[in-house]
């Protein structure tokens, strides 16, 4: 069984993956019953021997110790690596439990990544190495420290540690294996530097956002309520740590009145802060009026809003009214309620939440796991979504959109991660009978379960891609590791910086620089006022990667590519106490056709719309634990995305006319 | 921030360097510690010639969010601006700032500022984002002229 899951051939990868998920639990079940001698011949017997003791001696690294790391950790360790590491910044959520397999009650606020090795010693014949940190953190995790291993697993659930991840490895040449997943879908994908994709060769999607005034004058959705409810309407009334006013100096106007009335503007929700704040529940009442009966008759007054939508009617007063008399009946989460219990619950939560403000905890946060909290949210929005005339939720319903939380499934998990480390495999070169001749040769893997792409296959498993010239962090820069001595940073200063790089990579006058870890522009042709200043002076330190670029070009229609720079601080001695890498960095001719967009001028007339600017669904309380909610790469819809912008830019009607 | 906003933000600056409208101007802001954050620009717009908004260059800030250029910048007014299509705290509604509407990875900053100009004249009152200004507009034309000239006034140069 084991040696079919391992068999390479890419025609029978979508059938062994219907096995997949058995062989796993059955090596699984296997290997922790039996002894380490018995698992090294089922592993000699797959990589032979020679090969075995090669994986003896190789070091791999597991970054997040959540939902697929506790796999990835358990993966590794059957197939006997000699060292493994493993990287969680996290404590242990009860939330966790269902999936993190390794991980029990008693282990609850305990650190994942030291608590998971603790969790496998039963089972281990390797040398495990757990590390309580933040990957991204350079002091505790310096490049160098990356370039110990030999392959690097992700594990992880943001996009900005995949991405950091990903550029390290670029730095480095050490093949990454990236994977994510999303309920019942995910996707495994190889990245070796400079001959594949990379993470950043295709776009990603980005968390869905919504304009401001879709928030607060015009929803058509239940998460429009909803967000309306948890990002601003609890906010203004519960966290006392909002400011209640900003730009008090700059009105724009010298009218007198004009500043009275936006000062009253802002400060409306602020009073309503002041209710909560008296703690005299009498006057909830008067929050019932102004939010949902006087301010949707205001937004009435705005017709034009209205002439392509369904008007909202203002909350009966009656049923405020009725609520101050009716039986609180604490109804259940999981019902649908009708709105005067809504409006009856909305009252008695917010006694509570006043009251609870009231007894010392000065400001309020949403938090999912907080009843009375999300019994706030909940009847907020639901009873705005009867006004705007949107179907209402059960309380269990918003606390998914509110909470963000995306279902986790272990199998989905144990299948991806399955697949990662056997992929590893083939990366590492280790399957004699199935060499790896070049790396475009390896596979990706999705499973497109929920989404239905892949026509009634569970799997799918292109073949890598080569890198993407137009990627940001492959394709459009060269990369390297910068050597400088303490001595060098504290005397070194920026022009001369500029004048090393400049020197040794053949740039022309006019270049730029950018501290690329906090996005600070520290010179370019414009802008030489720090040039004096040490790169100390600049806060450029070990671990700051600085983006050089040509901002001229040399020989007319080409250009010499950007260079990314790690700084490495050493002992020394180096001779000018500094040391740049030896990278060839080519010259790149630039397409004389200018981008379609720069047709597209003088627009004759823009389209305005209400868009007060972009509220966030709102960051989760999770963001940092794998295997909760993370964002699915999904690896078709991207090219087709792609596909699509590149037909954008042909298009000249770039602003639609009304 | 992604690799690509951090490169685009430097494209975008070196394309405004070489070409960019008369009349206007745009650059990033400075950090506390002297250098300059990409993410965050002043611009100056000048209303057009012959229109209520002559002789007046009206400061907005433009701001990128980390998901640039998949998102679109933010682009403010100072709080109290008078226009219809301006929110009191002086952010612009424009089809080509909306995610869900126009906003498009292409779109650069001079469309942006030449867009905002734009709007300045051809103010849109089916999306009133301000009641002041939306109603004289509306209603009474005579006050709407008078709040502008007045402004233009306090904005000339």
């Amino acid at each position: 069984m084991t040696y079919l899951a391992l068999n390479p051939s890419t025609r029978l990868l979508q059938m062994k993956l219907h096995n997949g998920i058995k062989s796993m639990k059955c090596a699984y079940i296997e290997a922790l019953g039996s002894s380490s001698m018995a698992r090294e011949s089922n592993i000699v017997k797959i990589v032979g021997q020679e090969n075995h003791k090669k994986l003896r001696s190789f070091k791999c690294l597991i970054v997040g110790a959540g939902g697929i790391g506790s796999e990835l950790l358990k993966d590794c360790i059957l197939m006997d690596f000699g060292e493994i590491h493993i990287v969680d910044l996290d404590t242990i959520d009860l939330s966790n439990l269902n999936r993190q397999f390794l991980f029990r009650q008693r282990d609850i606020k305990q650190p994942k990544s030291t608590t998971a090795v603790k969790a496998v010693q039963h089972f281990n014949n390797s040398k495990l190495i757990p590390y309580q940190g933040n990957v991204m953190d350079t002091t505790q995790f310096p490049l160098a420290w990356f370039g110990q291993f030999d392959i690097i697993f992700n594990g992880l659930d943001n996009l900005a540690a995949r991405r950091y991840v990903n550029k390290m490895t670029q730095f480095l040449g050490k093949p990454l294996l990236e994977s994510g997943t999303s309920g019942f879908d995910g996707y495994i994908q190889p990245i070796i530097p400079g001959q594949t994709e990379c993470f950043d060769c295709t776009p990603k999607e980005t968390p869905k956002t919504f304009p401001v005034c879709t928030i607060r004058s015009t929803p058509s959705q239940p998460v429009h309520c909803i967000v309306w409810a948890k990002n601003f309407l609890f906010n203004q009334l519960f966290n006392t740590d909002t400011p209640a006013n900003e730009n008090t100096n700059d009105w724009g106007t010298e009218d007198q009145a004009e500043i009275e009335r936006i000062k009253q503007e802002t400060n409306e929700l602020h009073d309503l802060q002041k209710i909560i704040l008296t703690n005299d529940d009498s006057r909830i009442n008067d929050i019932l009026v102004k939010l949902f009966i006087r301010d949707i008759e205001k937004l009435l007054q705005i017709e034009n809003l209205w002439k392509t939508r369904t008007k909202p009617s203002p909350l009966d007063q009656t049923l405020i009214d009725k609520a101050s008399k009716a039986e609180l009946q604490n109804p259940s989460l999981s019902s649908l309620w009708d709105i005067q219990e809504q409006v009856t619950e909305f009252i008695r939560v917010t006694k509570v939440l006043m009251q609870r403000i009231h007894e010392g905890e000065k400001s309020l946060e949403f938090d999912k796991d907080d009843e009375d909290t999300l019994r706030f949210v909940s009847t907020a929005a639901n009873i705005r979504s009867h006004i705007f005339n949107i179907p209402v939720k059960t309380g269990f319903d918003i606390k998914q959109i509110a909470g963000n939380i995306i279902p986790a499934i272990a199998t989905t998990n144990a299948v991806i991660a399955g697949l990662s480390t056997l992929t590893a495999l083939r990366v590492l070169n280790l399957l004699s009978y199935a060499p790896t001749k070049k790396a475009t040769d390896l596979n990706m893997a999705f499973t497109a379960k929920a989404s239905n792409l892949s026509m009634g296959r569970y799997i799918s498993n292109p073949k890598l891609a080569p890198p993407n010239p137009a990627c940001p962090v492959g394709g459009k820069v060269c990369r390297g590791v910068l050597k400088i001595t303490e001595k060098g940073l504290n005397e070194i200063n920026l022009s001369k910086l500029i004048d090393f790089i400049r020197e040794k990579y053949e740039y022309p006058e006019e270049t730029s620089i950018i501290d690329t870890s906090n996005q600070r522009l520290l010179a370019d042709y414009d802008f030489d006022d720090l040039e004096c200043k040490t790169l100390a002076d600049c806060k450029l330190h070990a671990g700051s990667v600085v983006l050089f670029s040509d901002e001229e070009g040399v020989d007319g229609g080409s250009y010499r590519k950007a260079i990314e720079l790690y700084i490495e601080t050493v002992k020394g001695p180096l001779e000018n106490e500094i040391n740049l890498p030896d990278v060839v960095v080519p010259l790149v001719t630039v397409s004389e056709q200018a981008p379609a967009t720069e047709e597209q001028e003088e627009p004759s007339q823009l389209k305005s719309e209400t868009d007060k600017g972009i509220i966030d669904l709102g960051s989760e309380d999770e963001t940092s634990t794998a295997g909760k909610k993370r964002p699915l790469v999904d690896i078709e819809t991207n090219d087709a995305k792609r596909i699509k912008l590149d037909q954008d830019d042909n298009n000249d009607d770039l602003i639609e006319l009304e | 921030m992604s690799s690509l906003c951090l490169q685009r933000l430097q494209e975008e600056r070196k394309k405004w360097r070489k070409d960019h409208p008369f009349g206007f101007f745009a650059k990033p802001t400075r950090n506390a510690d002297g250098t300059m954050n990409l993410q965050k620009w002043e611009a100056g717009i000048p209303g057009r010639e012959g229109t209520l908004w002559d002789h007046g260059v009206y400061p907005i800030s433009i701001e990128y969010p980390d998901e640039y250029p998949s998102k679109p910048p933010k682009v403010r007014f100072p709080a109290g601006f008078y226009h219809p299509n301006i929110y009191p705290s002086g952010t612009v509604c424009l089809s080509i700032l909306n995610e869900d509407q126009d906003w498009r990875p292409a779109i650069t900053l001079k469309q942006i500022v030449i867009g905002v100009q734009d709007l300045l004249d051809t103010p849109n009152p089916n999306s009133p984002a301000q009641e002041p200004a939306w109603k004289a507009f509306q209603r009474n034309r005579v006050e709407y002229e008078k709040k502008v000239a007045a402004q233009a006034k306090q904005y000339t140069k």
